[in-house]
């Protein structure tokens, strides 16, 4: 916590070095929870670099007394809900069934190196509401607490506490079938 | 599996990430980076110059406050006995002009007697070598070009 502050200031201070370290602190979590809610790995990676370079692009925007993590995963998240504004705009195909699908398009260039583990997890993320599915992938992977998340979401605690135990409880029984099987 | 099973799962899966996309992708970041610290630095000056230009108020108040740092530097730097040589000696280019109630009496006030002395040495030499008999009333009536008695009267 006391790093994020300090690098905070450096960055906001013009400091090159500081924004290194940010990038190779969060990179992961930010690129795990873009994957978890696009559920495609070519649109979370260009959603994890939009992000870093548009924060790079403004110091300004973030607050000394900031949450660091918090700012970054509301970045992805508002990103993310973008492109899925864009997408169903432009697609006209069924959306859930192209959900479903994770892309296994290898580029020549492939920033996230897919594990079947992984693979397993967003299979199982891809099957549930998107609302439960940024309830969880910020909890987790966002850090965020639940009030920050209801605030972003719009909703009550009590309904995104909710949301994260439905959601959770799905993924437990998807991930449990597919164990099963 | 339980919920808090699932939990730890979720966390415990670590992406792995190519390194040398890695390196592109901050090579991207940093560059923008200094892009926008390089436009940043130019836009400041303008938008100060903009700003004072604009408004009058803004106008008036820098000119307020230019002239405040100013009576600021003359009054912290500089001895008072030094504004007085300066002001007073530089400005009377005559010994009558040194020796006159007014500056001898804005001297003292000033500088106390020291600088009351320093102004009539300054006249004195001014005016040049005299005998040394002779009086005070004489001199003031040679460098006040009257007498003084009559003044007096």
């Amino acid at each position: 916590m006391i790093e994020d502050k300090l690098l905070i200031w450096q960055f906001k201070f013009g400091n090159s070095h500081a924004l290194s370290r940010i990038y190779e602190k969060y990179r992961d979590n930010l690129l795990r929870l873009a994957l978890a809610l696009s559920n495609q790995m070519a649109a979370a990676e260009d959603i994890v670099h939009d992000v870093f370079v548009s924060f790079a692009q403004s110091p300004e925007k973030l607050k000394p007394n900031g949450n660091l993590k918090s700012y970054l995963a509301t970045c992805v998240v508002n990103r993310v809900r973008n492109w899925n504004r864009a997408r169903q705009q432009h697609e006209t195909a069924n959306l859930n069934e192209a959900l479903s699908v994770i892309s296994k398009y290898k580029r020549p260039e492939q920033w996230i190196i897919y594990s079947e583990q992984l693979e397993r997890l967003n299979n199982a993320f891809s099957q549930l509401p998107y609302q439960q599915r940024e309830v969880i992938s910020l909890h987790i992977h966002g850090g965020m607490r639940f009030k920050v998340i209801a605030k972003l979401q719009g909703a009550s605690i009590n309904t995104v506490q909710s949301r994260y135990r439905y959601g959770l409880e799905k993924l437990r029984s998807l991930l449990d079938s597919e164990i099963e099987l | 599996m339980k919920s808090e099973k699932t939990e730890k799962l979720i966390k415990k899966i670590d992406i792995e990430t190519n390194a040398k996309v890695n390196k592109v992708v901050l090579d991207d970041v940093l560059k923008a980076f200094e892009k926008t610290r390089k436009e940043k630095s130019a836009e400041p000056q303008m938008s100060i110059k903009n700003t004072i230009l604009k408004s009058r108020i803004t106008k008036l108040a820098v000119a307020a406050v230019i002239i405040v740092a100013i009576c600021f530097f003359f009054t912290h730097h500089i001895p008072n006995g030094q504004i007085e040589t300066l002001q007073v000696t530089q400005i009377a280019k005559s010994p009558a002009e040194l020796t006159t109630f007014a500056s001898l009496t804005f001297a003292y006030r000033e500088g106390g007697m020291e600088m009351f002395e320093k102004m009539c040495d300054k006249a004195l030499k001014m005016t040049g070598p005299r005998p040394a008999e002779m009086s005070m009333q004489e001199l003031f009536e040679e460098v006040n070009g009257e007498n003084l008695e009559r003044t007096e009267l």
